[in-house]
């Protein structure tokens, strides 16, 4: 008996060891998309999950500009390279072919897919390109919101001068065109007063990030699709003909040209925040990530940084009444790999069994809990105004179509459209009909219209 | 000794690895290059090719963004030509000028550009030099009461920009080259022209240029072939903006190819560079030996 239980004891410690050992010897790799969340991940939640499973993560932070053309590269060889990739529903069309359908994985490990706002799970977890199936786990959903300095706006001489002038109160935009009047109010020159001080330099009315290519088509966008237009209907047609884009373009680039810093035209993602920070801006076009910058300690901005769902566009084509921002940032997908179930047991771990913690250290927040907890709600000074705001901009996103086509024909062609308007180069009219033209060939040429 | 057939073949023997190198490491992407561009490839349907001809050809000239992306590539190569000989060759002289002293100094001064990553370049002439209002070059203006003008961002000065910044980048070589060149012209000659009365500028212009004309062509093309093709110091200075004032062919190809996905586009107009490159290299190189033989 004593000699049994000796071996079995071996045994079980055999297994055990043995267990560990193959743990030790997985290690899922995934490619992340440079921010606060891989950070999170690579300096926390991949050591810890080491720790205590022996399982490595490797999170490859790759640059933003290269990220999907690596991943889409490695995929369509089958390399095997990654476990895990960066998912932003408008790259999707390009990776549907090789990521695993995550549904068997959801349900055999007990992952709670309503954990998430009804859009979300839309945007960022289910595709067009792949019905009925959830191909990916939301990590950092973003959409846009509208700051604005909350001192400024409270003060007794800027609401005097503006009822003066506009015949109503100073209050944040709620249309666009309210917007543009307001951004224009705000717009002044060195020398000029604001509540009640002398500038010392230029101070600018409204701004988002402009630059060439990338930058002013996100800006753009955001415009676009909160007048309702989806870029094309469920049969293909192109509904970017519509005389409003033209309409959202002329404002756009008058609202860009007369109220935004020249300096916009040459920035990135984020980039302009910094301005906003240093006290050089009423109001900004913020994305998520921005909150940092805008709240540093010691900032001219900070604690006066009032939050707001973009404006509505009035009398846009799908009844919005908010502005509607696509729902960008993204997610995790699976490639189809021998690690596949142990890359979705560190991923259940990181966003499901330590979602706080996940939001805490990413600074991204996605799931119903985030927008519930009290101490991520206490975290940090901002976040009791700055959480509810965006968890009411995420109740209006747009979802962007899964299919491969869509970088093309949505936003390089809205790339080439705007660029051409803005530039003057062509006229909306012009540049719209190109537009069209482009989208129904690339339709035509995918079999989706004959 | 040797006969010349047994050394013939020996001579191919020692030149078949650099040979193979070459046909690996240039002619076949340049042949997948060509293959794409005759075929409609998109990378997320990248098995679906499609056999199409000439067809992305005719596309990217009926297109007036490939028209706008050549002229300004046409534009921005001749700047940069035009800038880089010229400089090179004043500081090249300059620096060959017994008076300068702690010449090796110089000259691993002058030569600290061409090894410069020009990404990190691109960077810093927009942060440094091009900044509206804190950048050198609009301090230095406003020195002297000038204008401060968004460079990089008026349509008519971004190209100017461009050039300007990409051709401190390739000066150097040109310096270096023409340096080198001068150390072979005979001190007699410029001993004989001051004799004669000649200054500087007349010994520059009828001793050293015709001196130089072998050297000018070979820096020449290396400044038309590398600045026709130039993009990163152009994308992470303007992005090819503003509008599509420097977006030159190399930005338009992976605006097209890469951004859109679209390979077969994205190659058509890579591989009409390497046409229109190789041509004009072709006229270039026979036009100016006709000339040197001409002279000779």
């Amino acid at each position: 008996m004593k000699l049994h239980t000796l071996r079995l004891a071996a045994l079980a410690a055999a297994a055990a060891f043995a267990s560990q050992a193959a743990a030790q010897d997985i290690t899922l790799r995934w490619a992340l998309h440079p921010g606060a969340e891989a950070d999170a991940v690579v300096d926390y939640f991949a050591p810890k999950y080491e720790e205590e499973t022996g399982i490595k993560v490797i999170g490859e932070i790759l640059p933003a500009a290269q990220l999907r053309d690596q991943m889409a590269i490695e995929a369509i060889g089958d390399t095997d390279r990654w476990d895990m990739g960066y998912h932003s529903p408008g790259w999707f069309g390009t990776f549907a072919p090789h990521v695993l359908d995550l549904t068997p994985l959801i349900e055999k490990h007990g992952f709670d897919v309503n954990a998430y706002p009804d859009l979300v799970i839309n945007s960022h977890m289910t595709s067009s390109a792949r019905e009925g199936e959830y191909i990916a786990l939301p990590t950092p959903p973003a959409a846009p919101m509208l700051i604005h300095r909350a001192d400024w706006f409270s003060h007794p001489e800027e609401q005097a001068a503006f009822e003066k002038e506009f015949g109503r109160a100073l209050e944040v935009p709620k249309t666009f065109k309210e917007l543009r009047e307001v951004a224009g109010f705000f717009t002044r020159d060195a020398g000029e007063m604001l509540a009640g001080q002398e500038l010392e330099r230029d101070l600018y009315g409204w701004t988002d990030a402009l630059g060439a290519g990338v930058g002013i088509t996100r800006s753009f966008i955001v415009v676009l699709y909160s007048t309702g237009v989806s870029g094309w209907d469920d049969s293909f047609q192109p509904d970017i003909g519509h005389p409003i884009v033209n309409e959202a373009a002329e404002y756009f680039t008058d609202l860009a040209k007369n109220t935004a810093p020249r300096e916009a035209q040459n920035w990135g993602f984020l980039e302009g925040l910094e301005m906003f920070r240093d006290g050089r801006l009423a109001m900004a076009t913020m994305w998520p990530q921005g909150v940092g910058i805008v709240e540093t300690e010691g900032g001219d901005a900070a604690g006066n940084v009032g939050y707001s769902t973009l404006p509505v566009w009035e009398g846009n084509l799908a009844g919005f009444t908010q502005g509607t921002p696509f729902l960008g940032g993204g997610g995790v997908f699976i490639f189809d790999t021998p690690n596949a179930d142990e890359a979705f047991k560190f991923l259940k771990w990181m966003l499901q069994d330590n979602e706080v913690e996940w939001g805490k250290r990413s600074l991204q927040f996605s799931r119903k809990a985030h927008f519930q907890s009290e101490e991520l709600r206490t975290l940090r000074p901002f976040y009791k105004d700055y959480l509810p705001t965006f968890e009411q901009v995420l109740q209006s996103v747009f979802i962007r179509q899964g299919i491969p086509e869509y970088g093309a024909v949505m936003w390089g062609g809205a790339t080439d459209y705007i660029t051409d308007v803005y530039s003057g180069d062509l006229t909306p009219e012009q540049a719209q009909e190109r537009w069209v033209a482009n989208m129904t060939e690339a339709f035509k040429a995918a079999g989706y219209l004959e | 000794m040797a006969d010349p057939r047994s050394r013939f073949t020996r001579g191919w023997w020692f030149l078949a690895p650099g040979l193979v190198l070459m046909t690996l490491i240039v002619s076949v992407p340049l042949l997948m290059a060509f293959r794409y561009s005759v075929h409609r490839v998109f990378l997320y349907r990248f098995d679906e090719q499609t056999f199409l001809g000439l067809a992305n050809y005719l596309r990217a000239i009926r297109d007036p963004l490939y028209v706008n992306a050549l002229k300004v590539t046409t534009l921005f190569t001749l700047g940069c030509l035009v800038l880089s000989i010229v400089l090179g060759l004043l500081v090249a002289f300059a620096l060959s000028s017994r008076e300068v002293r702690l010449r090796p100094a110089w000259l691993a001064l002058f030569l600290i550009p061409f090894v410069v990553t020009p990404v990190v370049a691109g960077i810093a002439w927009r942060f440094f030099m091009w900044q509206q209002e804190f950048g050198v070059i609009n301090q230095v203006l406003g020195v002297f009461g000038g204008p401060d003008p968004y460079w990089l961002l008026e349509r008519e000065t971004a190209l100017i920009a461009a050039i300007v910044s990409n051709s401190w980048h390739l000066t150097p070589l040109a310096i270096l080259v023409f340096y080198a060149a001068l150390t072979t012209i005979p001190d007699e000659l410029f001993d004989a022209g001051k004799t004669d009365g000649a200054g500087p500028m007349q010994s520059l212009w009828y001793i050293v240029l015709p001196m130089l004309r072998p050297h000018m062509l070979f820096v020449s093309i290396i400044v038309i072939t590398s600045a026709f093709r130039e993009f990163d110091m152009i994308w992470s200075l303007t992005g090819g903006g503003p509008g599509r004032a420097t977006t030159v062919l190399s930005i338009f190809a992976y605006d097209r190819g890469i951004a859109n996905q679209d390979m077969g586009m994205g190659n058509s107009i890579a591989f009409s560079m390497f046409v229109i490159m190789a041509v004009a290299a072709w006229i270039y190189i026979t036009v100016y030996r006709r000339v040197l033989e001409h002279e000779e």
